[in-house]
């Protein structure tokens, strides 16, 4: 403890920029990577990623020509790597939502400069997950009509007593109104970089892109009203999305996946994975781009607070899972619950505890909270454990259920590493591409909380 | 600015209010004594229910308090001490829960837990395998220990705000203070939740067990902390203790708000209990739910649903609503029903199998507790102020605009 | 700030701030020469709080043809131009219900009516499987009506207007603050610049909007 007296200004919220920056200053700072030629190291990162697309891409096409007996997936373990890839991507992308919609509603300012990234973060990673179901399919264009209900030569409807079919709902809502919500935000954004063009091409896709948007206050007046009822809806999808994965494995009686706490056990988690990503790429971008003045070390303190809140949250389901299943007396519930932590998969469960509870511990530090090169290894950690954590649901639930006849183990093949290494490549891919292109912090929400507070204080 | 945050250290003249708090605590305390001589089942069944609505209210404001400050948050600091003044009342909840420990410790007069009972254990290899956990020594000490806990966070964040209501030096590094213990509270907090809806609440039915239960005692206990929280700010606001002009739509927008919010989030976390259970059918957990939907209590499953989820979501739709005094203080009195529909709903079907049943037994420690609790309040706004006068943040939390 | 080389009103390259003319017309560049024609008139302030106050003059001269434009939402400017409180969430969330509503006969009629199949012991209305859907179709068909509607009400997918033919729009996305008088106002005279200067504005403009837009795209 420092002897410093305690000041007004240390109990309020940090400054969203440097004291004296101005609406130009975050002009041209946003604008700059959409305006030059890409760096070296955009190059370097964007090929790197191309590659590990191109290895989804070639592991996509040996399971469609082949089909997914290319996969470790056998009976009595039915779902690999495939639905584990699916919950951990849909889970990354919880972040960006709660981010665009929680924090707006909670009036957290500080948002403002990493909501972007982690919208589209958000779409990018709903678009890895959609890859996999689609693919476990095997022959996706014959899938349809058993996912979407529309009247069929079968003359049959879709199974909506099926959480999987919830998730065909749930997981394209999601996709769709992050989207949607995305763009919203981006059109005031996009209306900026149109009139900072000087190439008539660039100035042409910008201008269609955001609709002739012109700053009119009778405009804003509606924009501002439909981003808060966005906002307002987007909070119970997010929520919702997640509860109906768990929904997936709780609503069968599998020992292990059977248990009411599924739903906010997987949004708590998979906000703790999203928020682990979200900080390892806002880390390398703001440093790519020098915008470390925008998105500062105090932005990534506090989402490193949320990260330790929600890493004890997931504890606590992890420690009510196990004392619930030996409260309960059940048979099959306190085994599947000691094969967990003592049988062959002991090495998958000790990781997830290890990666998801105790690394993030660490965080009770303000050191690791603020210095980016100490929370990287703890947020590339924490993504790690939270794919275990889907691992060990599904396979460990899987692999032992009621009769020992029937215990089998699971080995994933190369295909199953090439999809889950490539997914990365899709998305990094994405990324990539979107801070080349698109303005990457929300600037006219940036100038509207600097600015304000600016006017604000004039007018006292 | 500062002339209209003066006007806030008016006192509350609850004379009034007092008196008739202390007729209706007499009463209770009354009709509480034959309920016990003529019925100690019935009794402790009345009191647990009643004590459990009323630490909602004391620990929901508390961990109202706490969530303040762990965020760091400004808007809240004009309606805090509102919510300090539940927490204050902890002690109080505390003396409360000693006929609870009596319901244990003499579980052969009472009946209130299942699992105390030898001859309901004996036999069954399920809770004689609980009983590591589930005896009167282990739940007893629990008990003691939450209750201690919570009794020293609530006096150590109501005690640090009204000092700085002198507007002293070191008031900066008592908002720091509190801001430092605040996560330690609530990691305590969130064990001892669920592990006071698991005793008091889950064991009733011992064979019964669900994962979310504890999550599910946090909703009702929040919601509850609002509705209360809100009620008191709509009441003094109406008095004039608290100034129309400090205390604003703005701050009444963000308090609708959170009680909007977790109206829907408890309706989200009833629903996932029950249709995960519906849709799973096994005979150990369904038959917590198939219980209530027996007789009357089918009535009273589908009103819970009602009561707390729908007209609150309905009724704090619009903007408008949420920033309305009036229209806050029904949907509060509405979310205060709800609760206690809630714990009725949990607990006393555990006892009247066949349908619900309400008369005075039930209604005796409901109004003994009710009236001790409002007797209390108004004493401690006639003694302090109704706002966190000495806050280092109050200024700019009367400049909170939406 | 930065000004445009070539002014408001005048004819000529509004889109190129260079300057330069290029010798050949490429993409962007008009070939024909438009008529333009004053649309009203154009005042910028570069404090939002400048700008309130001179909305709040304006509204109380009984303008109706008249707008702001900002970069970024001012606080308090609703009030000071007189604007109503938005209808966009009504209509939004009425739209949510109704996809709600369409959502539970849809799988009510297929489940249970259409063809009935038993699956897993379930009832054939068994409404907790249906609920998960029914929430989903009200935030999608909420999403969808706040996208249209505020499509509508923002008036946007215009990509013509007066702001952009005058090249204040740069200055606007940037940080400047404009309030426009239209000249469709009944109250709008030749004078009407008159009321922007009282209010302290220092920089006002005529409006000119392009009539015949000869532009390549």
């Amino acid at each position: 403890m420092s002897a410093r007296p305690v000041t007004t200004e240390d109990l309020l919220p940090f400054p969203l920029v440097p004291e004296g920056t101005t609406a130009k200053d975050i002009d041209d700072a946003v604008s700059l990577p959409m305006e030059s030629f890409p760096t070296r190291r955009w190059w370097i990162a964007f090929s790197f990623s191309l590659g590990l697309l191109l290895i989804f891409s070639v592991n996509v096409t040996i399971t469609v020509s082949q089909g997914i007996g290319t996969w470790g997936v056998n009976n009595p373990v039915g779902w690999g790597f495939a639905i584990v890839n699916l919950v951990f991507w849909i889970g990354i992308g919880h972040a960006g939502t709660l981010i665009s919609a929680i924090l707006f509603l909670f009036r957290q300012h500080w948002r403002t400069a990493i909501a972007r990234f982690a919208e589209a973060m958000t779409l990018f990673a709903v678009l890895c997950a959609v890859q996999f179901p689609v693919l476990h399919t095997g022959r996706p264009w014959l899938a349809i009509y058993w996912m979407v209900p529309y009247p069929n030569h079968n003359n049959l409807w879709t199974n909506f007593r099926s959480p999987l079919e919830w998730d065909v709902f749930a997981i394209s809502t999601y996709g769709t109104v992050s989207f949607l919500f995305w763009f919203l935000g981006l059109i005031p954004d996009l209306a900026l970089a149109r009139d900072r063009a000087k190439h008539p091409l660039r100035k042409f896709i910008y201008g269609l892109l955001s609709l002739g948007w012109n700053g009119s206050n009778r405009a804003w007046s509606h924009y501002e009203r439909a981003y808060g009822l966005f906002a307002a809806i987007a909070t119970p999808l997010v929520l919702s999305v997640h509860s109906v994965i768990s929904f997936d494995f709780a609503a069968s009686i599998v020992p292990g996946w059977h248990t009411t706490i599924f739903p906010p056990y997987f949004v708590a988690g998979a906000i703790l994975s999203g928020f682990a990503m979200v900080t390892l790429v806002v880390v390398l971008l703001r440093k790519m781009f020098n915008l470390q003045h925008l998105v500062t070390e105090s932005h990534l303190e506090v989402m490193n607070k949320i990260m330790l809140a929600t890493a004890l949250m997931v504890g606590y389901a992890y420690a009510s899972e196990f004392f619930v299943a030996w409260y309960s007396g059940v048979l099959y519930e306190k085994y599947v619950f000691l094969n967990r932590a003592m049988g062959p998969y002991a090495w998958g469960y000790w990781s997830m505890v290890t990666c998801n509870v105790f690394v993030p511990q660490l965080l009770w530090f303000k050191k690791f909270r603020r210095n980016p090169w100490l929370m990287v290894p703890i947020v590339i950690l924490v993504n790690v454990g939270m794919w275990f954590e889907r691992f060990v649901i599904i396979v460990t639930s899987l692999h032992r259920d009621y009769l020992p006849a029937a215990w089998g183990m699971y080995h994933p093949t190369w295909v199953d590493a090439g999809l889950l290494v490539g997914s990365f490549g899709l998305f990094f891919t994405l990324v990539l591409l979107f801070v080349r292109f698109l303005p990457t912090i929300a600037v006219s929400e940036l100038k509207g909380a600097v600015l304000q507070k600016h006017a604000g204080a004039h007018h006292e | 600015m500062s002339g209209s945050i003066n006007t806030a250290s008016k006192r509350l003249d609850g004379a009034k209010l007092s008196t008739n708090a202390a007729i209706v605590a007499a009463i209770g305390l009354l009709l509480s004594a034959l309920g016990l001589t003529m019925d100690p089942q019935r009794f402790s069944y009345a009191w647990l229910w009643a004590y459990l609505f009323f630490w909602s209210a004391a620990l929901g404001g508390l961990f109202f308090v706490a969530l303040q400050h762990l965020t760091g948050s400004i808007w809240s600091v004009v309606i805090r001490r509102v919510a300090e003044s539940f927490a204050a009342q902890m002690w109080v909840v505390a003396l409360f829960a000693v006929p609870i420990l009596a319901f244990a410790w003499f579980g052969d007069s009472f009946h209130l837990f299942p699992w105390l009972d030898v001859h309901h254990v004996e036999g069954d290899e399920v809770l004689a395998g609980k009983q590591p956990y589930l005896n009167v020594v282990f739940l007893s000490l629990r008990i003691v220990v939450f209750m201690g806990v919570w009794v020293l966070a609530s006096h150590f964040f109501v005690t640090r705000s009204l000092a700085q209501d002198a507007k002293g030096a070191g008031r900066n590094e008592g908002t720091k203070k509190m801001r430092s213990w605040a996560p330690a509270f609530m990691l305590f907090f969130g064990l001892s939740v669920t592990f006071t809806g698991f005793d008091l609440m889950m064991s009733l039915d011992p064979h019964w067990f669900s994962t979310i239960f504890g999550v599910y005692t946090f909703a009702g206990v929040f919601v509850t902390g609002l509705a209360v929280i809100i009620l008191g700010v709509v009441f003094l606001r109406s008095r004039g203790v608290l100034d129309a002009d400090v205390v604003r739509p703005d701050h009444l927008h963000s308090l609708g708000g959170l009680l909007f919010a977790f109206s829907c989030f408890w309706a989200y976390i009833a629903f996932s209990q029950y249709m995960l259970i519906w849709y799973g059918h096994l005979p150990e957990e369904t038959s917590w739910y198939t219980d209530r939907f027996v007789g009357g209590w089918g009535t009273v499953s589908g009103a819970l649903a009602i009561v707390r989820w729908v007209i609150p979501f309905f009724l704090l739709l619009s903007r408008k609503a949420k920033t309305s005094p009036r229209r806050l203080a029904l949907v509060s009195v509405i979310a205060i029903f709800g609760q206690l529909l809630d714990l009725y709903w949990v607990i006393m079907p555990q006892l009247h199998t066949n349908g619900p049943v309400l008369s005075w037994p039930e209604l005796g420690p409901l109004l003994a507790m009710g009236g001790i609790l409002v007797w209390l309040l108004t004493r401690f706004f006639a003694r302090h102020p109704a706002m966190a006068v000495g806050d280092p943040l109050l200024t700019q939390s009367v400049e909170y605009r939406l | 700030m930065n000004k445009p080389i070539v002014e408001a009103g005048t004819v000529g390259l509004v889109d190129d701030l260079s300057g330069t003319i290029p010798s050949k017309p490429k993409l962007g560049d008009k070939l024909l020469e438009g008529k333009q024609e004053k649309v009203g008139v154009v005042g910028l302030f570069d404090d939002p709080h400048a700008l309130v106050k001179a909305a709040e003059k304006v509204r109380d001269a009984g303008w109706k043809q008249w707008d702001c434009h900002t970069p970024f939402p001012v606080h308090g400017l609703d009030a000071a131009m007189g604007l109503g409180w938005s209808k966009l969430p009504t209509i939004a969330l009425s739209l949510g219900f109704t996809g709600a509503a369409l959502a539970l006969l849809m799988q009510y009629w297929m489940s249970a009516v259409s063809y009935p199949v038993h699956i897993g012991g379930k009832p054939l209305f068994s409404w907790p499987a249906f609920v998960p859907i029914t929430f989903e179709m009200f935030v999608l068909f909420t999403a969808a009506g706040t996208v249209l509607t505020g499509l509508w009400m923002c008036k946007l997918g215009r990509w013509h207007s007066p702001l952009h033919d005058s090249g204040v729009m740069a200055e606007v996305s940037s940080s400047r603050f404009a309030l426009v008088l239209s000249a469709k106002d009944e109250l709008w005279s030749d004078g009407a610049r008159s009321l922007l200067d009282e209010a302290g504005c220092t920089d006002v403009r005529d409006l000119f909007e392009d009539v015949d837009d000869g532009r390549i795209l």
